[in-house]
């Protein structure tokens, strides 16, 4: 966190318009006032202005983030843009939102906050993700048809995708199609599952082969390798793989940093402050503390023993095999939560470790191909 | 952060303790201590015009004084006990954000963990070889090919960095300059001010033109016909691996040197087919 930059997953609301059967998050019904978002982000700035940070991320979630109406962001962004010039302290803006509140009253705000793009979720087949009372086709449908209209109005919509076990059974090529073909999603993630927040059945059910899942990941970059020839769709992690290994700057998830710790944070629409989304309204025990109840963000950080045992993460991580593993620069042990929600200690690596290890060779064979190729031509 | 980067070829560069800072003050430096806070408040703007860098001998201190102080001064972390102490680099991966930083780490059990982390975490690294026994000869076969090769290497370690862009560009390089061991480059000041000559030459004496050392050694192990005499590489090593035990067999880093002129010469002949078509220029 003491780098030039800081990223913070700022929880407008706790509260969700959806009810998918395998959300991480356990809701409340708290909303952020502007008056508390001002205390948040005064403390935010005091902190990052005492550690010499110039440059800050905000990440707009929930909940569902669009639950609270178009005019507080407007009023939240003006309020947090006049008190970052204050403190010299330049603010980016990026919202995470299910679309499904979306009408074309946010155009206006997405333009201006947000650059005019936001980043959703849909998943192929969609087996989890549903309004209250409704199935996974009506939560589509919905979904569909606010995306289209947002993009009739010029916004760029990106897309996470969380894989599930019919996803593994349709196959990469379908599931491209799906996306790309028939969806017109030029920009997608796909993301692991992990069965974080209260329990369930479905979360209890969740797990895949980790090895038919590390098949799925490489035979997906192939298809888009093969037919993405003109460079028109990103999908992630893909495309940073691709250019970390042909040495180009890559930005990678977060799941593989060298240290969440010290490279985000979030707070939740009550003030608590934890790791990041996947901990904060989940897991009180990991809890930093809250922003309302203390005088300066840095002293929270400086004496939160939670904290402290996320930094000491990646120092325990060493004492195992990571260290032996060829892709240590690239994945230093993987995401905590995963490790956590799979019944594993904090200080145990990431049950995913098959899956990326196996990636990292596979794409990296690929870049080196590439490569070859691309001196033949020259 | 390699020695020719950070230390001016045409005067000899102090390394001094903190404490000795006033002493040396308008000389050219390197300055040591073990606490980064230390370092920050003594000192001052001046000083850090003749710096080259600051060594941090001790892990222990968190690194956040020198997080944002003198951004872009190189910054040397000294890992003493590589086996116990690797995992510490964690915590100052930090200091990156704003500086380069090199890890010296001393050829010893555990280092070959020790210099994967910092080159996993983009630190540099510089290894302390020495005379490197049988096991750590095995430990640097196989770095050394995870250098040459791997790629999510993309730190220098020296002194195969130096080695090979000198081999490559067929530059004279001398290994006692790349380790920053040559009494003529630098100058080690003790805690108690008295100068000696650097890395493990400390403690020998060197008579009176210790600068002149390098070359009386390594002519003088070519005159008395060892090893040196028929070493293809004798001019670059000027017989560092020699010292202090002069019936060290040099078998094994004669291996590592012969890979590495391999390496240059391969990359050297690449680059060479590649030059007329894309303007390659040499690394």
């Amino acid at each position: 966190m003491n780098g030039n930059h800081f990223s913070l997953i700022l929880l407008s609301t706790n509260e969700c318009n959806a009810a998918c059967d395998y959300c991480f998050e356990d809701r409340t019904r708290d909303r952020l006032s502007l008056k508390r978002l001002e205390t948040i982000i005064d403390k935010v700035l005091d902190h990052m202005e005492a550690n010499h940070i110039g440059a800050l991320t905000i990440h707009w979630q929930g909940g569902e983030a669009m639950l609270l109406p178009p005019d507080w962001y407007q009023q939240a962004f003006d309020l947090i843009q006049s008190a970052a010039a204050v403190h010299g302290i330049r603010v980016d803006h990026g919202l995470q939102t299910n679309m499904l509140a979306y009408s074309p009253k946010w155009n206006r705000v997405v333009a201006e906050m947000f650059g005019n793009s936001v980043s959703t979720s849909l998943d192929y087949p969609n087996l989890y993700r549903k309004v209250r009372g409704q199935g996974p086709e009506h939560y589509d449908a919905l979904w569909a048809s606010k995306v289209r209209t947002a993009r009739e109005a010029g916004i760029d919509v990106k897309v996470i995708s969380v894989l599930n076990q019919a996803t593994l059974e349709i196959g990469a090529e379908r599931f491209y199609e799906h996306l790309v073909d028939e969806l017109g999603v030029t920009d997608f993630q796909i993301n692991t599952p992990f069965p974080g927040g209260r329990t369930n059945d479905v979360k209890r059910d969740m797990s895949m082969s980790v090895a038919e899942m590390a098949k799925f990941h490489c035979e997906l970059a192939d298809v888009w390798l093969e037919r993405d020839r003109d460079d028109e769709v990103r999908i992630g992690p893909f495309d940073e793989l691709m250019n970390y290994f042909t040495h180009r700057h890559a930005s990678l998830p977060c799941i593989w940093g060298q240290n969440c710790a010290d490279e985000l944070l979030a707070i939740d629409a009550r003030g608590y402050v934890a790791q990041c989304d996947c901990w904060v309204t989940s897991y009180p025990d990991s809890h930093f503390g809250n922003i309302f109840d203390c005088d300066s963000l840095s002293t929270l950080l400086r004496t939160s023993g939670a904290r402290q045992r996320f930094s000491q993460r990646p120092i325990h991580l060493m004492q195992g095999d990571c260290i032996e593993c060829d892709y240590l620069a690239l994945c230093h042990g993987g995401c905590p939560v995963r490790a956590h929600t799979a019944g594993l200690s904090l200080f145990e690596k990431d049950p995913y470790c098959l899956l990326y290890s196996t990636l990292f060779r596979h794409m990296e064979k690929r870049a080196t191909q590439q490569a070859a190729a691309a001196s033949m031509i020259v | 952060m390699t020695h020719s980067a950070c230390l001016p070829a045409a005067s000899i560069v102090y390394q001094v303790p903190i404490a000795q800072l006033e002493a040396y003050r308008g000389c050219g430096l390197i300055v040591r201590s073990a606490r980064p806070s230390v370092i920050a408040s003594q000192l001052s703007a001046d000083d850090l015009t003749n710096l080259a860098y600051v060594q941090l001998t001790s892990l222990r201190s968190e690194p956040d004084a020198l997080i944002h102080w003198a951004d872009g001064l190189p910054i040397e972390l000294l890992l003493d006990d590589p086996a116990l102490d690797f995992a510490s680099l964690y915590r100052y991966a930090k200091l990156l954000d704003n500086h380069p930083v090199r890890v010296l780490v001393p050829v010893t059990t555990g280092f070959e963990k020790a210099v994967r982390l910092a080159v996993s975490l983009q630190f540099a690294v510089r290894l302390n070889i020495g005379q490197p026994s049988a096991p750590m000869l095995d430990h640097l076969v196989r770095l050394l090919d995870d250098y040459l090769h791997r790629s999510t290497i993309s730190q220098p370690i020296e002194f195969f960095h130096s080695m090979l862009l000198g081999l490559c560009r067929r530059e004279p390089v001398s290994l006692w300059a790349i380790q920053e061991e040559d009494p003529a480059l630098i100058c080690l000041v003790d805690e108690q001010g008295d100068e000696r000559p650097p890395g493990r030459l400390a403690e020998a004496d060197l008579g009176p033109d210790p600068a002149g050392f390098v070359d009386r050694w390594s002519r003088g192990l070519v005159a008395e016909g060892m090893e040196c005499a028929e070493c293809p590489f004798v001019s670059t090593c000027r017989g560092y691996f020699k010292w202090p035990r002069r019936d060290y067999d040099c078998t094994g880093v004669k291996g590592l040197l012969h890979t590495l002129r391999q390496a240059a010469d391969e990359l050297r002949g690449d680059l060479a087919a590649l030059a007329p078509h894309a303007g390659a220029s040499w690394p």
